[in-house]
Order: structure tokens, then sequence, then C-alpha cells
């Protein structure tokens, strides 16, 4: 960019002003315990709480509220021994108190704590002292993950909830006290959330953020959204609309930061139907579906086809993998010798009487609409009638999720965790269950499953990870369609901040606000 | 002119009759959100969170009893006057009220003050002007505006207020309903940012329905026009100044008046789009986002209110129907 | 006798309704639109769902081989615009035939018969009226389909309490009349003297009511597209245009613009001849 350089501006006089950050959904509460998306997650971790461990680029975990941690022979024992210079908003210290009741919360039935499986392996804790505490757990790969995901709650306001009234304590939504690099000001929901800079934070975290202020602004709608952005009245917008990209990048007060996220797109096949029987003619249909021109028209480009669940965004990710190409007549061989034919000429294929018609159930969104016109008409070029159903979101997923599966394939697209722990979609024992969608049973599959979490080191993980990948991109329960590259426009007065597969907030102590 | 007992009579028996209308409602609400699938804690679904999670929110919400003990539970908070817990915010329902009604009010009558004084303006003048190109014109564009999607305007206005060509001093704001400075703001300041904040949701609230009480007013002042005593005021030798603002235009506002009571709910009813495309933080969001997260209390609180809004606006107009009209049988 | 003197009205009505220019131009649009819909396939110069080479043939300006552009399937807007233009206009009028049945019904049962059935019935359409339509929707939207059949129903059926408020009041007026008092003496039953006599003569105002009513439909198809919950693509309508394009106003205006354009010049045709026909069939009205 012409003109002065920002690099130029020494740290000291970076301090001041307020940076909006804008995004189409609300966040609904700062409490811990219920955060359900993303955004809300990110505000809790990295804007007005403090997690005891953060990852580093490479997922590694690395310390933030903990000063460090000692892992006990055997992988059994780990102690925390946490910074006693981190005090909550209301003055008072954070301790090994507020990690253990923390944790007590998160282990208690009654709270329906959202990410209860990563503490699965945590068995119970003790306190040593006011900033050492210890846990007890079994040996578990990433065992550590929880720690980077939970952030630590207010032991001294939180205490006299009775665990199920813990929803609606006002904490949540209107009075919360963090001990994070921001402190709260003012929620008016639906609307935004206000924080200002911590002047105590740990000089040795960066001290004091160089924003004053920090708002999070609700805009339901996209062209709102740009409108706002371009005229300056939105700082950063998370997750633009594709269909923006293009202004964005022409917009010289503009720049977008694009990489890879745990989202992906997928249609899910229901095994129980005929056509879906056998992995060959689930490969022939992801074959026939042109997995790079869905990435062009419905994400300008902001996606990667995908071969299998792990994508580009894990550190065990396979490039070697490739996804299925785009083969329309190998599809058709393929649908012929399983016995698929089109012997009336109708234009649509047939095998027993039965023909190769079925419905695809997804929801209203605007781009998994046009994923599924789409495919309609990719699969119609092979001889395969797929008849979209676009439908209210909670309709679709009540239908996919009842033990009847009542869909014959459906589309959709879901944000994974970090650590990938995904029996609950594939393993054999949990047909019947909700998530396990596609009735996709695979017993050398689950065996892979159940040892990634036992694997010790990352080379072994590694391997066993992407042979679970390697083993569902061949059988294709689902045809992975793309994983997300998520997308953010920042105005470039907006510095220091460089998103990626961690969130936008991740590095939000050090953003600041250039003044040429 | 109808007595005035006769007419608190009147107003009282419709207020009793309105209380099983909105029971009603409610009541038919309730099971119509009951039967559309989903619930609230479906709002959790994700690769991530186990199915024994989702179930124990179930739990801890109430939606694991029968049908008519949440149901009965409800009616009997809601009658001491407890709208309970909205299963999406985590926060009294009350509050979700308390901060998204005032929005929806501010909005509306704004845009209902617009929609009379532009209508009856642009009205008049097509009336007194009537066949002038003046007359034809604004009739033309009145009815072009009247004929636009409500989001399809809204959006335009917003992409021409943000737009880089806009002079500085014709930037209003686009969305939200104050600035993100607000607190720091004087009083006068606050009023006028309110104000500025106001500007654009509330043109594309209310223009289209400005331009049918201009063709009421059109029509109502041409029929006063028309008659007797403005003849013998002009013959008088009045100017036609006087003539229209002192004595025609009077009589040609009441049955503008009525018009009222059709706009309040229909100002209501239109909302929801406008505060999506202006993020205007109102009731028709709110009501509009608890139905797609089945957030019961929400909805169910919303809906009452909805009732009570619209049944209160339709008194208003029978009201002052029967004041102006004693043909109107109150009885 | 009586069949002549409406004869005669008619053919006043007529003369008075072909004088107001406006309302002429309003009418010609109508019967252009209809025609246009019904012709649809032999005007279309495309199909209006093919997609070939999408990636080159999208987001193109207005041209000769596309007068209305592209979208961002490279579809060809003119052609789908005219295809919409079957979509929208069906559901105008059927949308508007339930809720004119209905509301006739109802309104004339109510006004005729007065009492108690009366006052059930006009506070069911209170019931109704302070019902919200947002949430009948959603939840039927969700329990089937948005489907062009429910997106019809559901309009119709939240859209004639107007009009039933209006035939009440007129029948109220008229059944007071002396051809109606005269019918009464002469024994005839009660629906026939509905039916046959206070009927005809209020259906003035439901014309009118319903020709203006055909044009709300139309945008409130619109605001359902917008928020989701209307016709769903890939069927053409021209509300589901102009919102699916939304996003895309700034760099390919005439995605939004052209059916945008078709639902205004609809629902002000159909505004001009109802207010033709308002002033054609009040002879009280001055024009």
């Amino acid at each position: 960019m012409e003109g002065p350089d920002p690099g130029a501006v020494p740290a000291a006089e970076r301090f001041g002003g307020t940076a909006v950050v804008a995004g189409l959904g609300e966040i609904q509460t700062m409490n811990a315990f219920f955060s359900r998306d993303y955004m809300t997650d990110q505000f809790q971790a990295y804007v007005l709480f403090m997690t005891l461990l953060r990852y580093d680029d490479a997922l590694r975990p690395e310390p933030y509220l903990a000063r460090s941690w000692t892992v006990g022979p055997d992988s059994n024992e780990v102690v925390f021994e946490l910074r006693d210079d981190v005090y909550w908003h209301d003055g008072t210290p954070t301790t090994a108190y507020d990690v253990a009741f923390t944790f007590d919360r998160v282990k208690d039935p009654a709270v329906p704590y959202p990410n209860r499986s990563s503490f699965d392996a945590w068995e119970s804790v003790e306190i040593l002292g006011p900033h050492t505490v210890r846990f007890t757990l079994r040996p578990h790969a990433d065992f550590l993950h929880g720690w980077t995901a939970l952030p630590i709650m207010p032991r001294h306001i939180l205490e006299g909830t009775a665990p199920e009234d813990l929803a609606t304590h006002p904490f949540g939504t209107s009075e919360p006290v963090g001990n994070g690099p921001f402190r709260f000001v003012e929620h008016l929901p639906a609307n935004r959330w206000i924080f200002e800079a911590n002047p105590d934070f740990p000089a040795e975290l960066g001290g004091r953020p160089y924003l004053d202020r920090l708002v999070y602004r609700v805009v339901p709608n996209e062209t709102t959204l740009f409108a706002e952005l371009r005229s300056g009245g939105v700082d950063m917008y998370v997750r633009v609309a594709p269909v923006f990209v293009d202004r964005i990048e022409a917009d010289p007060d503009l720049r977008l930061v694009a990489y890879p996220f745990p989202n992906y797109s997928f249609i899910a096949w229901n095994s129980v139907r005929p056509f879906f029987e056998s992995a060959s003619v689930r490969r022939a249909l992801t074959m026939a579906i042109d997995r790079s021109e869905i990435v062009e028209v419905v994400r300008h480009g902001l996606a990667t086809p995908a071969a299998g669940p792990v994508g580009a965004w894990h550190w065990a990710y396979d490039s070697a993998l490739r996804p299925l190409a785009h083969a329309p007549d190998s599809a058709a061989a393929i649908l012929e010798s399983a016995g698929w034919r089109d012997a009336d000429g109708d234009g649509v294929r047939e095998r027993d009487g039965v023909r190769f018609s079925f419905d695809i159930s997804t929801n209203e969104s605007r781009e998994r609409g046009s994923i599924a016109e789409l495919v309609q008409r990719y699969l119609a070029q092979v001889g395969v009638e797929a008849r979209p159903r676009i439908r209210e979101h909670q309709s679709v997923i009540a239908d996919v999720t009842s033990p009847e599966r009542r869909f014959d394939a459906f589309l959709l697209s879901w944000t994974q965790g970090l650590v990938l722990d995904e029996r609950d979609q594939w393993a054999c024992d949990r047909i019947g269950k909700p998530l396990q969608f596609t009735s996709y049973c695979n017993p050398e599959l689950d065996a892979v499953m159940d040892s990634i979490p036992e694997a010790t080191d990352r080379s072994a993980q590694e391997r066993l990870i992407r042979r679970y990948d390697a083993m569902l991109a061949a059988d294709q329960p689902f045809t992975f369609l793309y994983v997300e590259k998520r997308a953010d426009a920042l105005r470039r007065r907006l510095q220091g901040a460089s998103p990626d597969f961690r969130g936008e907030l991740a590095d939000v102590r050090s953003w600041w606000l250039f003044q040429p | 002119m109808v007595a005035l007992p006769a007419l608190i009579r009147y107003a009282v028996r419709r207020l009793l009759e309105a209380v099983p209308i909105l029971i009603g409602i409610v009541t038919f609400i309730f099971l119509l959100l009951h039967l559309a699938p989903g619930d609230p804690a479906t709002a959790y679904f994700n690769p991530n969170v186990s199915p024994e999670i989702i179930d124990r929110m179930r739990e801890n919400l109430g939606l694991d009893r029968p049908l008519h003990e949440q149901y009965l539970r409800w009616l009997r908070s809601f009658f001491t006057g407890d709208f309970g817990y909205s299963f999406s915010q985590h926060r009294p329902v009350a509050d979700v009220i308390r901060d998204a009604l005032p929005n929806t009010l501010l909005l509306s009558a704004v845009s209902l003050v617009l929609i009379f004084l532009v209508g009856c303006a642009v009205g008049t003048v097509q009336a007194v002007r009537q066949y002038s190109a003046l007359d034809n014109v604004t009739t033309f564009v009145s009815l072009f505006v009247y004929s636009m999607p409500g989001f399809w305007l809204g959006l335009m206005l917003i992409l021409a207020f943000s737009s880089p060509a806009m002079p500085e001093f014709l930037r209003l704001p686009i969305s939200g309903v104050t600035s993100i400075d607000y607190e720091f703001m004087g009083p006068i300041e606050r009023i006028v940012d309110r104000l500025r904040h106001l500007v654009l949701p509330s043109f594309a609230l209310g223009i289209a329905s400005a331009a049918g009480v201009a063709r009421y007013m059109r029509g109502s002042l041409l029929e006063v026009i028309s008659q007797d005593y403005i003849r013998t005021a002009r013959a008088k030798g009045l100017s036609e100044r006087r003539v229209i603002l002192k004595h025609a235009l009077r009589n040609a506002l009441i049955p503008i008046v009525s018009l009222l009571g059709l706009y309040l709910p229909l100002l209501f009813g239109g909302s929801v789009v406008i505060e999506v495309v202006f993020s205007w933080p109102g009731m028709g969001r709110a009501l509009y986002n608890a139905i797609l997260a089945r957030d019961y209390p929400v909805v169910m609180a919303a809906s009452f209110l909805f009732g009570v809004l619209v049944l209160g606006a339709n008194l208003l107009a029978d009201l002052l129907y029967a004041v102006i009209d004693p043909r109107i049988r109150t009885d | 006798m009586l069949s002549r003197a409406r004869r005669e009205r008619g053919r006043e009505t007529w003369r008075r309704f072909s004088r107001h220019r406006q309302a002429i131009l309003g009418l010609a649009l109508i019967v252009l639109l209809t025609g246009t819909a019904l012709l649809a396939p032999a005007l279309a110069p495309y199909d209006p769902d093919a997609q070939t080479d999408i990636v080159a043939t999208r987001y193109q300006a207005p041209s000769v081989s596309h007068p209305m552009g592209t979208d961002r399937f490279g579809r060809d807007i003119f052609s789908r615009v005219l295809y919409g233009a079957r979509i929208s206009l069906s559901i105008g009028f059927l949308a508007i035939l339930i809720a004119i049945t209905l509301g006739t019904a109802i309104g004339a049962i109510a006004g005729f018969f007065g009492g108690r059935l009366d006052t059930v019935l006009m506070r069911g359409v209170d019931l109704v009226l302070s019902f919200p339509r947002l949430v009948l929707l959603v939840v039927l939207v969700a329990l089937f389909e948005p489907s062009i059949a429910l997106v019809t129903l559901v309009l119709g059926l939240t859209g004639w309490m107007g009009v039933s408020r209006i035939v009440r009041g007129q029948v109220l007026t008229v059944r007071e009349m002396e051809f109606v008092t005269a019918a009464r003496v002469l024994g005839f039953g009660r629906t026939r003297i509905l039916a046959r006599h206070v009927l005809p003569n209020v259906l003035t105002p439901v014309i009118v009511a319903a020709t203006l009513g055909i044009g709300n439909t139309i945008l409130a198809e619109a605001a359902l597209s917008f928020l989701g919950l209307g016709v769903q693509p890939p069927t053409a309508s021209w509300g589901n245009m102009v919102a699916s394009g939304r996003d895309a106003m700034l760099d390919a205006w005439w995605i939004t613009t052209f059916p945008g354009l078709a639902i205004v010049f609809t629902v002000m045709a159909f505004n001009l001849v109802g207010d033709g026909l308002r002033d054609a069939l009040d002879p009280r009205r001055v024009s």
C-alpha cells in the first residue's frame, strides 16, 4: 500500500481507539458452560476470560493462565502452576479454586456443558496451593485440548448458584466478570457487546491491549454488513459472504484474509437405501459431482474440494490424499457395472424395478440451496435423479437425527472440533444414535478411531488420523464436498490482526488502529 | 355523536371479549409450535456435542415433560406475570421484551408520523392541483414506491447512503439504533444520533403506507371540496388557501384519522424484514429468531403482545369510527 | 327488469372506467403480463433453468443475447422473469381467490344474520388479525415444505379479514334497503335473499379489494422469499429472484432490478385498475 508505513509506528503510540467486529449472528452468553458457537467461544476464550492453555499455530498447547504444567509418570496426573498476577475484573485474584470450580461444574451431569467429552479422561482435581492444582486422568492423546477451549469461570460469583440454574444466571448476559485482556462494559442484546481494555492484564502476557475498546456488532444481513464495512462503520466483517470477495480485494481500504477452517460441507447418503449401500456407487456419485465448479460458483473460490473429513487446517492433513476427480464417464461406467441401467430410456437408471431417484434434503440457506441445484444437474448427467427438498433447518435436523432416518440424502455443513473424535458419526455401535446419520459400519475403521485417542505421540497419531481420513475417503459414506476457506474482511486501519483457524480474535490483545 | 357512557360500555365489553381471544391465541401458538419439528436443544446440533448432553439440556428445560404439563406450567406462571426464561438467550423473557419493544415502538411511532404527515401533505397537494402535471407525477411516484418490495427499497437506500459517492453531509447511519460512541455523547447529541439512525428505517418502513394515505387523502379532500359549504365559502370571497386550510382540510382529515387502527398492526407485521435489513433490534427480529430457535417462551410472549397491540389498535379505530360516524352502532 | 338495470349500470361503469386513462393503462399492462405468463414457453429465448459452463456465463450484464443479463448460475434473467410471471401471478390470483371467497362468506353471514353469530364471527376475525402470521408461516413451512401451494394457501388464509369486514359493513347497509325488505315480505328464504339479493349488491368493494390485494400478495411473497420462506429455487418467482440476487446488487444490479421492476409494474397495474374500478363503481366519487 502507498502512504505511511504502519510498521514504523512505535508500540508506545499504538494505544487507543475502538475497533468494531461484526458478524451475522448474535453472541448469546458469556457463560462458558453454555457456549455453543464459534464467535461466542472466541469472545469468551480470547477477550473476556482466559483459558489455562492456548494453541500455537501448529496446534501445540502453550502456557496462558497456567504458567507451566508438568505431566506425571504414565501420563495419569497433570499439575498446573497458575500465574499469580491475574485478577478478576472486580479485583479478586484468579486462583486454583476457580480452576477446580470450573472443572467441577463441567463434570457435573446437571450442567449441559456442550464440550464435556473433552474432559472424559479427566477424573478428579485437587488443590495443592493457591496457584497450584493437580488433576488425575486416564492417559489420552491430546489430553490437554479441553483446557485450551474452556475459559476459567469465577468461583466467587457463580458458586452459590445451583448447577441447573447456571444457564439463567445474569452473569452470562448482563453482568459478566472476566479476567482476560478486555473488561465487560455493556451488552445491548441483538445489537452489540462492548468491551474495554483491562489495564491490569499481566505485562508478561503483553499487558494492556492497544485498543481502548472492542465492540462486537450483530448485523443480520450480508449486504448491510458489507455496506457498513465499506463506509467505515465496521473494522472487521467476520466470515464474509463469498460474493463480496472481488470487491474487497479491489478496494484499497480493505483487505481480505482467507484460511482453511474446520468447516466442511457434505452430502450424507443413507446407506440403508438400496441406492447407497455400496461404496463403489457412492464413489461414483462423488465422481459425478463437479466439486471444483461448486467451489467456484458457490464459494467464489473460498473452499477446497475435500477427500475425507480431515481438512488442510489440521496438522495431520495428508496433502497426498487427493479428492476423487470429476469424471462423469467413469461414474456412469461404475453405475452401469453395479447394475444400474437405464433400460426404459427415460434418462434415469433403474435396477430390479427401482428407479435411481431420491430426495436431497437441505435447509433454506442460499449457499446450500445453490449446491443442491448444481448437484441435481450433475447427477442428471449420469442418469441419476436427485430432487432437492429445501426445508426449514430444524425440520431437516429432526428428520436426519431420528432413529428412523427419514431421509435419502441430505446436504449440510458443520464445524468440527480441533481434536477429531468423530465416533458418534461413524462407529458401528452408534447406529441408531442421533449423529450416526448414514448407518455406515466398518469395524476396521472403528478400530482405528478407537486407537487415535490412545496414541501417545504425534507421529503415531498422524499415521492413525491419515488412515482414518483415507478409509472414509475411500468409502464415501458422505460425499465430502469441500472444506471452507474462512475469509474475513478487514479495514486497513486495523493492524496486528492475522486471523487463522484458531479464530479471528486469538491475537486481539495486539490489535491496534493505524491513523496516518 | 354517540353518548359517552354507551361508548365506554362498548369499550369495556370489547376489552372483556379480548381476553378469550388472547388466551385462544397463546394456546393455539403453543400447540402449533410444539407441532413443528425440532426443539430448542437443536441449537447445539454439532459434531462435537454428544447426544447425551442434548438430552440433558432437554431435561433442564423441562422439554421431556408431557405437553399438557408444559402448557399448564407455562399458563400458571404467565398469569402471575412471569413470562419465563428465554431458552436461546439465557435470560428472562421479560428482559427480552424490555429491550426489544421500545425499539419497535419507536420505529413504528416515527414511521406512523411520517406516514400521516407525508401522506396528508402529498394527498392535499394532489387534490388541490388535481390533474396537473404535479398531481400526475406525485401519483406515479407514490404508486411506484408503494409497489416496491420493502427489503429491496431498504437495501437500495443502504447501498446509496453508504456509497463513497455520497457527499459527507448526506451520510446517514445505515444500520443499528445508536452510534458506537453513543455513551460518550451529550444529551443533545444523543437525541440527534437516535434521530439520524431512525431516518432510513422509518422511511423504508413507512413510505409505502404513506403512499396509501396520500391516495385516501386525495380522494377525501376532493369529495369535501365538491360539497356545498365549500362552494359557499368560496362564494363569500375567501381566499382559496384559506378555504382549503380552514374548512376543507379539517373535514377531509376525519376519515383519515380512522386509518390509524389499520396501519398500526400493519407496521408491526411489516417490521421483521425492515428490522433485519437495518439490523434494528426490535420485536420482529426477536420473534422471528425465537421461532427458528423454537424458543417457546419468547414466541408465546411476543405473540401475546402482538395480539394486545393489534386488538388495541382495532378497538381504537372502532371507537374513532363511532365518535366520527354516528351511523355505526355500538350496541 | 332487475337484470336489465344491472346491465345498464355495467355499461355506465365501463364508460366511466374507460375514461380513467391510468386505469386503462393498468388494465393493458395486466393483459400484457398475463399474456406473457401464458406464452412464456414460446417467448422465452432460453430454458429458464439451463446452466451450462456456469463460470463462463454467469453475471453477464444485459446485452443483445441476454436482454436482462444472466444470474449467478449463468441463467437468462429475461427468460426467468417470463417464467417467474407464471408463479407470481398465479400466487397472486389464487391467494386472492381464497381470501375473497372466505372473506365474503364470513362477512356476509356475519352481517346478514347478525346477533350472536355476528359477534362470534367478528371476534374470530379479530383473532386471526391479531395472530402473528409469521409464526403460522414458519411452523407450516417447517411441517411441510415451502412449496408454491403452501405459500399460496398461507397468503390466502391470512388475507381475508379485511374483505370480511368490508362485506359485513356493506351487508349491514344493504339488508335494510327496500328491495331486501320486499323480498322478505314476499316470504323468500333467508339464504335465497342473501345469495340473490344481498350478495350481488356488495360485490363492488370486494372486486376493488381483490384488485388491490393481488398486488399486496405479490409483495408479501417477495418478503417471504427474503426471509427464506417463500417459493424455493430452482422454481423462479419474482420474489425469490430479487431476494436471491440481493447480495450481488453492487456488482450485478440487473439480477435484482429486472424482477424487481416486474413486481413494481405489476403491483402498480393492479392498483391503477383498482383505483379506476373504485371511481367507476362508486357514483359518489368525483372523477
